[in-house]
């Protein structure tokens, strides 16, 4: 028991309960803003200085999955273009299986990419008005989610919350030792 | 010879099997809005669903709703496979997209919901995916596919309902006579007594409400009177006395007249009092102040909900032609 009454000890105890705080506070309020930016993410983004929340990723990321879907429909009876829509099919499947933003902003480039490839193939052999009204809905539907992903304010979240939280000293070094799990840029 | 022209003839025929998409797609039902392949709904039910649909394409905007039971999927996920049904039948409106289509295949215990992109306000796939969860899975898993896509049908009668503002009994007019579907008996069997049952818990919430607001009014007026009593045990010099509640018919101050206090002056403090026989009782209140007595209050508040806030749209898109936007289930 003398060791605890020696002046070094309890310095070294005290320097010890300190940090032990320090990263447990870190963990607390660093963690709790990342959940909610990850939140921000399925929910959609709230803009602070409009007052409203905007479109989430997430609500695009299953519009543009069906609208995928629509486009695998519409291909089914040509033939020709069979490659191009089972290349939608699977990134398609690779968006839904995903699970972390960063996968998941990997499969939906892969999307975007075979969507780009099937659209035009269809636009060559559809006639039939109502399936010209469907694809045309659907390429809508790919575009108007694709911009308002770009707009959705969720990377510039992460961004402000990687250079003005975890870029500061001590969280930057803290973060780390805290087990924090940084949001990834979509 | 014989035996080449026969190879030839073979490879043929496999080559034109191969030749033709690997899978193929149901046909549309004579009713377009049933198409039982799996033979797993009853007439009955498919009569609902038929009589649901005309009053779907009357009211709300040419929707469409159609079930379709399958054997096999085919090779295909049951999304892709709903998705296809949809767009090459023309599900809702080809205004509105508003249509829905369920698709179910027991035999691979696979179900869909896919919707048109009218619908999207209202539905999500987490939201279908609840529906299911609520309603469908239960009786679906345990093989009663009958009631599945019953509940799912009203479910989905609901939906309709809220979006066009439309009672849930127009639209499903089996629900207005207060029946059921008796499976066992093969049809809709109106409930006996169910009119009684909704006609006297009408009129015994009407009693209550009636009762209540009695209640209320019995409950201010003896408050006012209370007041005036004390008033007039004040103005008699009785000091407090009990109130008894007959007092509000038989009290002692109902013949006598509560003087009206002076104006106040328009400024500053006033006086107030009032006299009766030989006593005369006042106080005055400092500048500025007055006692604002009196009793009332207000009840805000009343009933009904709200229907969501949808606007139904005017104008008909009969013939179908919607397309699919999203949808769930179990793929």
């Amino acid at each position: 028991m003398s060791v605890f009454s020696k002046r070094s000890t309890a310095a070294v105890i005290t320097v010890v309960l300190c940090v032990l705080a320090l990263v447990i506070g870190v963990r607390r309020s660093v963690g709790r803003r990342a959940a909610d930016i990850l939140d921000q993410f399925e929910s959609g983004v709230r803009s602070e200085t409009a007052g409203y929340t905007l479109p989430s990723v997430s609500a695009q990321l299953e519009a543009r999955s069906n609208a995928a879907l629509g486009l695998i429909s519409l291909s089914g009876p040509y033939g020709d273009l069979t490659e191009k829509a089972d290349a939608v099919r699977e990134a398609r499947e690779a968006l839904l299986s995903a699970g972390s933003i960063s996968a998941r902003s990997e499969a939906n480039a892969a999307l975007a990419a075979a969507c780009d490839a099937l659209i035009p193939g269809l636009e060559a052999v559809l006639t039939d008005p109502d399936r010209i009204s469907a694809l045309k809905d659907y390429a809508g539907v790919m575009s108007n989610t694709a911009r308002l992903i770009e707009t959705s304010g969720y990377n510039e979240l992460v961004s402000d919350f990687r250079s003005n939280v975890l870029g500061l000293f001590p969280v930057s070094i803290l973060y780390r030792i805290a087990g924090v799990a940084v949001p990834d840029y979509f | 010879m014989k035996k080449r022209s026969t190879a030839v003839l073979l490879t043929a025929l496999l080559l034109f099997i191969f030749a033709v998409p690997s899978f193929a797609l149901v046909d549309k039902s004579d009713s377009f809005y049933v198409a039982d392949c799996a033979e797993v709904l009853s007439d009955a039910l498919e009569n609902r669903i038929i009589s649901i649909n005309g009053e779907l394409e009357y009211y709300c905007s040419g929707s469409q709703m159609v079930v379709v039971s399958v054997d096999y999927l085919d090779g295909l996920y049951s999304d892709e496979y709903a998705m296809t049904l949809f767009n090459e039948w023309g599900v809702g409106s080809r205004e509105h997209n508003n249509g829905t289509l369920l698709l179910l295949c027991p035999n691979e215990n696979k179900a869909w919901l896919t919707y048109g992109s009218g619908l999207d306000s209202l539905l999500s796939s987490s939201k279908v995916n609840e529906m299911f969860d609520s309603v469908f899975w239960g009786p679906f898993d345990s093989g009663d596919y009958e009631t599945a896509v019953d509940n799912m049908v009203s479910e989905l009668v609901g939906v309709y309902a809220s979006f066009y503002s439309v009672s849930e009994e127009v639209l499903d007019p089996s629900s207005q006579q207060g029946g059921g579907y008796d499976y066992d008996d093969g049809g809709y069997v109106p409930y006996e007594n169910d009119q009684t049952v909704y006609s006297s818990g009408n009129r015994m919430s009407a009693i209550i409400f009636f009762l209540i607001v009695v209640l209320i009014i019995y409950l201010i007026i003896r408050r006012a009177d209370r007041l005036r009593y004390r008033r007039y045990c004040g103005a008699m010099g009785y000091g407090i006395r009990p109130y008894h509640w007959w007092y509000l018919f038989w009290g002692p101050h109902l013949h006598w007249h509560d003087p009206r206090p002076p104006r106040p002056p328009m400024s500053g403090g006033y006086y107030s009092g009032w006299n009766h026989g030989s006593h005369q009782y006042g106080s005055h209140s400092g500048f500025g102040g007055h006692s604002s007595g009196g009793f009332g209050g207000h009840s805000s508040g009343g009933f009904g909900g709200h229907s969501g806030g949808f606007s139904s749209h005017s104008g008909s898109g009969f013939g179908g032609g919607g397309h699919g936007g999203g949808g769930g289930g179990r793929r």
